[in-house]
């Protein structure tokens, strides 16, 4: 961090003190997190957890904090294609970190006891709220999450009540807006599943403007007894983001995460997604897919914490790298002491297409009970030459047989997708990267 | 002008001489049978007919149609009407039967500059010719013989054969680890596909098959060479004698 920066990020800080109502969690733990951050600054390759990841464009780049809700000049329209379906999700969108209300489509109406919404109005309503703000990263205090507590103004909120099954999936719609500044952004998202509810959960991040920006986001996710939630995010942007996303969920008894990440063809994204699993009987499912071209960079750390006995977690990431392109995966699981019976199943698979790609792979176990079952594998290679020969003997050409290989490593994950549109996004997506012919699809 | 004729072709695989100065010619219309022990190089050939790499061609040429085979792509020659039925059929997860075939139908029409099959006419044409080797419409659905048995992998081969409607079909080893009734719905497969203007080529251990598929040209490979060629009766001397008698015959002059 230079001195320059830091000042900037010491008047920000100041400011936002004065503001009332931006002040979402308490001021001694934004003011702790501030100082920690000016003492370690972000993180750096020195730090296992950040080793293969350039951070480089923190110091190349001259970032400005975005301070205020700037959606004057956008309209619908602009944002049509980062929608999956016009009026079958509930869609919360964020420019540069604030709720915009404007662009949002919520049509709430006949859902009575639901909160979707803005985390501002949520705390608004009920100061209780606040108290989950951070309560799941006590241990997260790297650079991202101290930066991001220290300058974060608003975020999604969702609250389902008791049993209560959402029947559309919520939509939160990450704008960065690079038009005409060079920002970085911080938002923090809250979502609180009730005993036995069910909700649908999209995230998405799109950047419009060609400058570069850097959006820092953290989603806090807590589900309770006997609640299902499925956790989605798509990332599809090519354009100069850097996309920094930490979620952190807790897991209560019996409950389920499906999480499933598909990242197609980024500029810059690392994400952390960690489980806590603090009852038993849970099950944390982490599906996971990349496709990278190019110099693009995506960067996937994911822990399950086994914290209580007889739960499930399992995980399969999947990714294609080509050109120069650079993956990276972390997947660590923890068991501890007390969480006897834990079952964690890992998988990491690669195809590499190209001799400059790089992978890096990593599985990290650290097993602190005796009663567990474990397993985990990482592979990378090549398309199976054998495969390939048995689908051009039969007039298939070697592009096209290429395709319908690496489609078929892909299919796998997004078959699994149980949003309908969700799904028929990404496949075309695919499609489209793999220069897969219509009459195929 | 022979639809096929291989002259003098020897092929090394790994540095070890496989085919040594084969020859071979097939006319429209004929079915021809290749006999011969273990490891002589039968599947060689096929393989190297298909275009699959990892052969030195040493010498001799591929003449197909009219088309020095030697110059193209596995995909081109299959989009000339040559096809191979593999002995070991390889698994695809995640490609479907289905999808597998409307591709290379397609790939094949494009390169003759027909149109696309639409849809509906794809399927029906694939109904069609799925009951032709009495496939369940449901192995349609699954991926490329992904958990299929060794038999419900050689009756997709044919299925697959029946899609493609090649001028010259080379089966390899189609009736191994077929059980009776398999090998009579393989047969009866071949048989409605025959006509005066294609060709098969019937690689194969047994006469059994070949009372169901009758040869007009039975020949013994032999250390990567055709040592022997005769009337569909060869087959019938061969089962019954094996192969030892062949050996004295070759060694004798
Ligand atoms: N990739 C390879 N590397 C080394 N040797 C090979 C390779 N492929 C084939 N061969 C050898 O070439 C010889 C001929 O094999 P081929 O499969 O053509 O025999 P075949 O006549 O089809 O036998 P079968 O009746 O058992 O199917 C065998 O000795 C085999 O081991
Ligand atoms: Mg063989």
């Amino acid at each position: 961090m230079n001195k320059e920066f830091r000042k900037k990020a010491e008047q920000v800080f100041e400011n936002n003190a004065q503001l009332s109502h931006g002040k979402l969690i308490e001021e001694q733990l934004r003011a702790s997190a501030f100082q920690l951050f000016l003492e370690n600054g972000f993180p750096n390759k020195k730090q296992e957890d950040w080793k293969y990841t350039n951070l480089n464009f923190l110091n190349n780049i001259e970032f400005e904090f975005s301070e205020q809700l700037n959606d004057s000049d956008l309209e619908s329209k602009q944002i049509n294609d980062f929608l999956l379906s016009k009026n079958n999700e509930f869609l919360l969108v964020f420019v540069n970190g604030f709720f915009s209300k404007k662009l949002s489509n919520l049509h709430l109406d006949g859902y009575d006891n639901i909160i979707i919404g803005s985390l501002i109005d949520a705390v608004q309503f009920d100061k209780n709220y606040h108290n989950f703000l951070g309560s799941s990263l006590d241990k997260l205090n790297d650079g991202f999450t101290l930066f991001n507590t220290s300058f974060f103004r608003d975020g999604a909120f969702v609250y389902i009540p008791e049993n209560f099954i959402l029947d559309k999936p919520i939509h939160v719609l990450h704008i960065s807006d690079a038009r005409h500044n060079t920002f970085i952004s911080n938002q923090r998202n809250l979502i609180l599943a009730s005993n036995g509810a069910q909700v649908k959960i999209i995230e998405t991040s799109y950047q419009i403007g060609d400058k570069p920006s850097f959006y820092n986001t953290i989603t806090e996710i807590f589900a309770d007894t006997d609640s299902v939630v499925d956790y989605y995010k798509y990332q599809n942007e090519e354009k100069e983001l850097y996309y920094i996303g930490t979620t952190q969920i807790v897991q209560f008894a019996n409950s389920v995460l499906n999480s499933s990440t598909f990242t197609l063809r980024p500029h810059f994204v690392r994400n952390n997604l960690n489980s806590l699993i603090n009852g038993d009987y849970c099950e944390s499912n982490f599906k996971g897919f990349y496709f990278l071209n190019n110099n693009e960079f995506a960067d996937n750390h994911t822990l399950a914490d086994h914290a209580s006995p007889n739960s499930n977690s399992n995980e399969v990431y999947r990714g294609i790298i080509n050109d120069t392109a650079t993956a990276v995966f972390n997947g660590k699981i923890l068991v501890r002491p007390d969480a006897q019976k834990t079952n964690a199943y890992q998988s990491n698979k690669n195809i590499l297409l190209s001799d400059e790609a790089t992978l890096n792979t990593k599985p990290q176990l650290e097993i602190f009970a005796d009663d567990v079952k474990c397993s985990h594998g990482a592979t990378s290679g090549t398309i199976d030459e054998e495969s390939l020969f048995y689908l051009r003997s039969r007039g298939i050409s070697e592009a096209i047989a290429r395709s319908l290989l690496l489609s078929a490593f892909a299919d796998e994950l997004i078959n699994e997708i149980k949003i309908p549109e969700l799904k028929i996004k990404i496949k075309n997506q695919i499609s489209k990267s793999l220069n897969i012919p219509e009459f195929i699809v | 002008m022979s639809m096929l004729k291989i002259e003098n072709l020897s092929v090394n695989v790994a540095d070890k001489s496989i085919l040594r100065g084969l020859n071979l010619e097939v006319n429209a219309g004929e079915i021809h049978a290749i006999m011969g022990p273990n490891g002589t190089g039968k599947s060689t050939l096929a393989n190297v007919m298909a275009g699959r790499s990892g052969y030195d061609i040493l010498e001799g040429k591929i003449e197909f149609d009219g088309q020095n085979l030697m110059d193209m792509s596995p995909e081109e020659r299959s989009r000339s009407g040559l096809f191979l039925a593999f002995q070991y059929p390889v698994e695809i997860p995640g490609v479907s039967n289905a999808n597998f075939m409307k591709t290379a139908v397609n790939e094949t029409r494009k390169a003759r500059q027909l149109e696309p099959l639409d849809a509906m006419d794809f399927l029906t044409m694939m109904r069609e010719r799925a009951k032709l080797v009495e496939m369940e419409s449901s192995f349609l659905n699954r991926s490329v013989n992904e958990g299929f048995s060794g038999g419900e992998k050689k009756r997709n081969e044919i299925f697959q054969m029946a899609m493609l409607e090649p001028k010259l079909a080379v089966l390899d080893e189609t009736d191994s680890g077929l059980d009776i009734d398999a090998l009579k719905i393989v047969s009866n497969g071949v048989n409605i596909l025959r006509n005066e203007n294609n060709a098969f080529i019937v690689i194969t251990h047994y006469q059994r098959l070949l009372s169901y598929i009758v040869p007009d040209f039975v020949h013994v490979m032999f250390d990567g060479r055709i040592v022997k060629s005769g009337g569909k009766e060869l087959a019938i001397k061969l089962e019954e004698n094996g192969y030892d008698w062949i050996k004295q015959e070759i060694n004798g002059y």
